[in-house]
């Protein structure tokens, strides 16, 4: 877009057209424009018009008296007290943010967690419930320490001779002589003492037997 | 701050071009120093804003306009003011600055020019000292274009009519 310059500099325009003044055609200026139905234009200036506008043109302003200086000074400081305005607004939202989270945080509710308990399989059972007297009896038997594998042992072989009779004894047990004295089954070395270590069978037709 | 960028130096010359019609266009409603103040807050505002409007020259003139009638009505003594504005031009520094080679004297010009009503006076200004066509004057001012006219027309026969007066204090 031409801009216009002011009239007191050398280029002088048409006060209807803009046309720089020398090269305007148009006498008296603006005669060119009477045909037009543009708003801008209107009645052309009179010669004593013209003469007077190209005087008061002719004027020198008197300066500003504005030095430079302060001027960009001051808007140095404006920009950058605009920039600080917007870190404080910045600043200032996330306080506003900061405090509105303080104060409408959620309440703490009840929460139920499903917890999973593994409980590792311990090296002395557990307590057995009240079990029947045969049973009990053959429980203590086994909780016996040392005693487990002979009670084991007897029990099979005492299960066996209930079932079989003597004859299902076997051989070395049943009186082989060469047998160490502590291999033999029957007679017992010193059958006496085993049976008395032996614990004491809960059974009452053994017992009675 | 120094103008580095193409908006600052663009910026700096319409300071130096047209500072001066700036300057004497809010003196049509304030006196020098606020009519400084007035022109030295539009170029801060420009500059910290760092960007130039579509058409900065018309921007300019009607942000100075605004800011004066505004620092005119918060001293409350517009309609005083602006009628006295230009009758105590004198006494508080010229408008323009006397040459030897000027066609008209600048203080009879001045005085003339004061005796405007205060649209009139506005329209010659901005008219005659900035350059703009008259549309543009019409967008600043916010009158028709034929108003505009009308008073520009109107204006250049007053200033006139009082320059051809004779002297009434003729030299001896």
């Amino acid at each position: 877009m031409q801009e216009p310059t002011p009239l007191g500099e050398n280029n002088r325009r048409c006060s209807i057209c803009g046309a720089v003044l020398p090269g305007c055609t148009c006498s008296p200026h603006g005669l060119h424009h009477k045909g037009m139905s543009d708003a801008a234009s209107g009645p052309a200036l009179d010669p004593p018009e013209q003469e007077v506008e190209e005087a008061l043109a002719s004027l020198a302003l008197s300066p500003t008296g504005i030095p430079a200086e302060a001027l960009w000074y001051r808007a140095g400081l404006a920009r950058e007290r605009r920039r600080a305005n917007g870190w404080r607004a910045a600043a200032a939202v996330a306080l506003l943010a900061a405090g509105a989270a303080v104060i409408w945080r959620p309440k703490p509710t009840m929460v139920t967690v499903a917890h999973v308990v593994v409980v590792r399989e311990q090296a002395t059972p557990p307590a057995v419930a009240p079990a029947p007297p045969e049973a009990a009896a053959v429980d203590s038997d086994a909780a016996a320490p040392g005693n487990q594998i002979a009670s084991a042992s007897y029990l099979r072989l005492r299960d066996r001779v209930l079932q079989d009779g003597l004859a299902s004894l076997p051989p070395a047990a049943a009186g082989r002589s060469d047998a160490a004295p502590e291999q033999r089954a029957w007679p017992l070395p010193n059958a006496a003492g085993a049976i008395e270590s032996y614990p004491k069978p809960k059974y009452p037709f053994i017992q009675g037997g | 701050m120094e103008p580095t960028t193409p908006v600052d130096v663009r910026i700096r010359e319409l300071f130096v071009a047209h500072g001066p019609a700036l300057l004497l266009y809010a003196r049509q409603w304030l006196d020098r120093a606020a009519a400084q103040d007035v022109v030295q807050d539009v170029f801060v505002r420009l500059i910290a804003g760092g960007r130039l409007p579509a058409e900065p020259r018309t921007w300019l003139f009607r942000c100075v306009r605004n800011a004066a009638i505004s620092a005119c009505r918060s001293q409350g003594r517009r309609g005083r003011r602006e009628q006295r504005a230009g009758r105590a031009a004198a006494a508080a520094g010229g408008w323009f600055v006397p040459r030897v080679d000027d066609r008209i004297d600048a203080e009879a010009a001045q005085e003339a020019l004061a005796s405007l009503s205060p649209g009139q006076r506005e329209v010659v200004t901005l008219r005659i000292w900035s350059g703009l066509t008259l549309a543009q004057v019409a967008e600043v001012t916010g009158m028709p274009v034929s108003t505009v006219h009308d008073q520009y027309r109107a204006a250049l026969k007053a200033v006139r009519e009082r320059l051809e007066q004779p002297c009434r204090n003729p030299p001896p």
